[in-house]
């Protein structure tokens, strides 16, 4: 049976949602506000910012009143659908934080060393067993894409600025 | 028409090209069978190879990706009852039926059959329709640019997703994010943050691949992809019955006519004409007591509809320069970075690659006919390769897309920051593909407005002196007005089908 408190905690979410798109969309105006709006004859660049600004900010509030005086019918239809609260967000964020540190040493260590570990722990990660097939998938995309991109397409990817020229 | 497709014939059958539409159908159908990539991140992500391939060979590989995709889809649908596909959900309800039967033979030839007879049918209506579109919208100005952009967005959101207040904010968010960078008209940076980066605006490859690409990945990581069971398919096994084939024809003929019309309309067309075609062939079956139950029409119907919807989606590209997909905005994109302005012109100034285009796709149908019967036990496989290997090589792979556009790291961290904002999207229900239309459109009806009010002298109800702009504003009207009434009935529908189907 659908849980009724999932059901609350997801209408939350989405209150919390809608009041972080408004204060965004305030915020947008703020700085469109700094930019000449013209004449309606000679619209200058400040006019469709403010303009957007002003629509993102009214749907952003009929989101927000939709889910304040609705509760218990959105309720209603998720409990009616079966839907429940989305998937944890731990893998996405790991995953997310291993690309940052991924792309970071692109630079320094150069594509093919950072690729290389990358593949061993993103597969690794992700449930591949063992070192063995980790290792030959990082060494086998490295080698791959060196003969796709910097071979045969002539990308020129980082070769990595603490090795020197 | 004619002396035009034979130019293309022509300029479609250089080796080059033959090798470009090739390559575009394999990589289409491998995407189609991989549930969690789809076509608009792939096609996204190899448009960097356009400048190595020329923009003729360019696009026609980057189209290839889109209709291949739509073949692929129904493969896994059929098989695994997994769609590769948003646009193949429809199929699951008859199609992996069928294959408990132990029809799965019959139902993959039929839908490839469908697929090939629609996407040529769809084609025929693409050259058919596109030129005289493209000759009468020579006589469209600002005005009339800046009503089809504002309708082709209003339509779009009120046809996505499930929520018309949340695609609605996605399509200004992504208008907005299209006011980032060089004011168009006097040349002053807007909302660059200081990052000289973001003078030119958000590029929109990073964007895309974030949305689509790494956004997909993550949203599909969290629910933690399983591998699936794959049923075996004997050659033998592929040829359909004479009764199947009887069955089949009509719904591939009314799913191809369908289909086209709808890609016609912004939004999801392939998704909505493949369910669209389902209705039609339930509502007029002699036995609609089948559906649901592997009626061999619900696979032919909607497989033939989805393919077509694409051949559609390409005409308002090609004859207006107007994206009102998100693989035709990486389309558009794609002419945009060899300096090629789409829009009425480009038929008589880039004809070869116009028309190019167009008899590429009566060559990639073939192959794709090709690629789909005979090998279709061998693409079946690729869903045996375990996630641990294809999400890391897809994830690198963006990295690499991203950064080879501008040889530039910022770039490879915007897609990073979209692919993080797609998974939170997903999650909450937003839908990402209003927000690249609204990037790719925004910048366009910023300028045609901001062109039109200089043009009527700041008379609004100069709109209406003009007869185009003025039926373009009551259709966006009434895009508004009635959308809202017709969508939950549409909703209502689609759900009686996947009711039907469960």
């Amino acid at each position: 049976l659908p849980d009724p408190e999932k059901g609350l905690r997801r209408n939350k979410g989405e209150i919390g949602v809608a009041i972080f798109l408004l204060i965004g969309g305030l915020a947008y105006l703020l700085a469109a506000i700094q930019y000449p709006m013209g004449e309606w004859a000679a619209p200058g660049a400040g006019l469709m910012p403010r303009l957007l600004g002003w629509v993102f900010i009214g749907l952003s509030a009929y989101l927000l009143g939709l889910n304040l005086f609705s509760i218990s019918k959105r309720q209603r239809a998720i409990e009616a659908q079966g839907a429940g609260i989305p998937p944890s967000l731990k893998v996405p964020l790991l995953l997310t934080a291993i690309l940052i540190l991924y792309w970071a040493a692109l630079l320094p260590l150069g594509f093919f060393l950072s690729t290389f570990f990358a593949m061993v722990v993103l597969s690794r990660y992700l449930g591949l067993e063992g070192w063995i097939k980790p290792i030959l998938l990082g060494f086998g995309t490295v080698i791959l894409f060196y003969l796709l991109f910097m071979l045969a397409l002539d990308v020129p990817l980082p070769t990595g600025t603490i090795w020197g020229k | 028409v004619l002396d035009g497709l034979l130019l293309g014939l022509h300029a479609a059958s250089d080796l080059r090209n033959l090798l470009a539409v090739g390559v575009g159908c394999l990589v289409g159908t491998v995407v189609g069978i991989l549930p969690g990539i789809g076509p608009t991140g792939t096609m996204a992500l190899l448009l960097p190879l356009t400048f190595t391939l020329g923009p003729t060979a360019g696009l026609i590989m980057l189209a290839g990706i889109w209709y291949g995709a739509q073949y692929g889809g129904s493969t896994t649908s059929i098989l695994v009852n997994v769609p590769g596909e948003a646009a193949s959900v429809v199929t699951c309800l008859d199609g992996y039926q069928m294959a408990q039967k132990g029809k799965a033979g019959t139902a993959l030839t039929i839908a490839a059959i469908g697929s090939f007879v629609a996407g040529t049918l769809g084609v025929i209506g693409l050259t058919l329709f596109a030129p005289p579109l493209a000759n009468a919208a020579l006589n469209f100005g600002p005005p009339e640019f800046f009503w089809i952009g504002l309708l082709g967005l209003l339509l779009l959101s009120n046809l996505s997703g499930r929520s018309t207040p949340k695609a609605l904010l996605m399509a200004t968010f992504g208008v907005i994010l299209g006011t980032i960078g060089m004011d168009p008209i006097s040349g002053r940076p807007r909302f660059s943050m200081g990052f000289s980066s973001l003078f030119g605006g958000f590029e929109f490859v990073p964007v895309t691949m974030g949305l689509f690409g790494v956004g997909e990945i993550l949203s599909s990581c969290a629910e933690r992809v399983k591998r699936w069971e794959v049923r075996k398919v004997r050659f033998r096994d592929l040829y359909p019955s004479r009764e199947d084939l009887i069955r089949s024809l009509a719904p591939m003929l009314r799913g191809g006519i369908a289909g086209f019309f709808v890609g016609l309309i912004p939004g999801p067309a392939a998704v909505m004409s493949s369910f669209a075609a389902y209705a039609l062939e339930r509502k007029i079956s002699r036995h609609p007591d089948e559906f649901g139950k592997g009626a061999i029409e619900g696979v032919a119907g909607p497989e033939a509809a989805n393919n077509s919807a694409t051949a559609g989606g390409l005409v308002p590209l090609l004859a207006l320069g107007l994206p009102f997909a998100p693989p035709t905005a990486v389309l558009l994109s794609g002419l945009m970075i060899h300096g090629i302005i789409p829009g009425p012109l480009l038929m008589q100034q880039q004809p070869e690659l116009f028309w190019g285009v167009i008899a590429s796709m009566y060559i990639g149908n073939i192959i794709l006919l090709i690629l789909n019967l005979p090998l279709v036990g061998l693409f079946a496989n690729i869903t045996r390769v375990p996630p641990p290997i294809v999400i890391p090589i897809v994830l690198v792979l963006c990295g690499i897309g991203a950064y080879a556009v501008n040889n530039s790291m910022f770039d490879v961290w915007v897609m990073l920051a979209f692919g993080f904002l797609g998974f939170l999207m997903r999650r909450f229900e937003f839908e990402p593909a209003p927000v690249v239309l609204g990037l790719v459109l925004g910048r366009m009806l910023e300028n045609s407005f901001r062109q039109s009010m200089v043009i009527l002298e700041g008379n609004f109800l100069g709109f209406w002196r003009r007869p185009i702009s003025a039926f373009l504003i009551i259709c966006a009207i009434s895009a508004i007005a009635l959308l809202p009434v017709i969508r939950p009935l549409l909703q209502r529908r689609g759900q009686k089908n996947n009711l039907a189907g469960n």
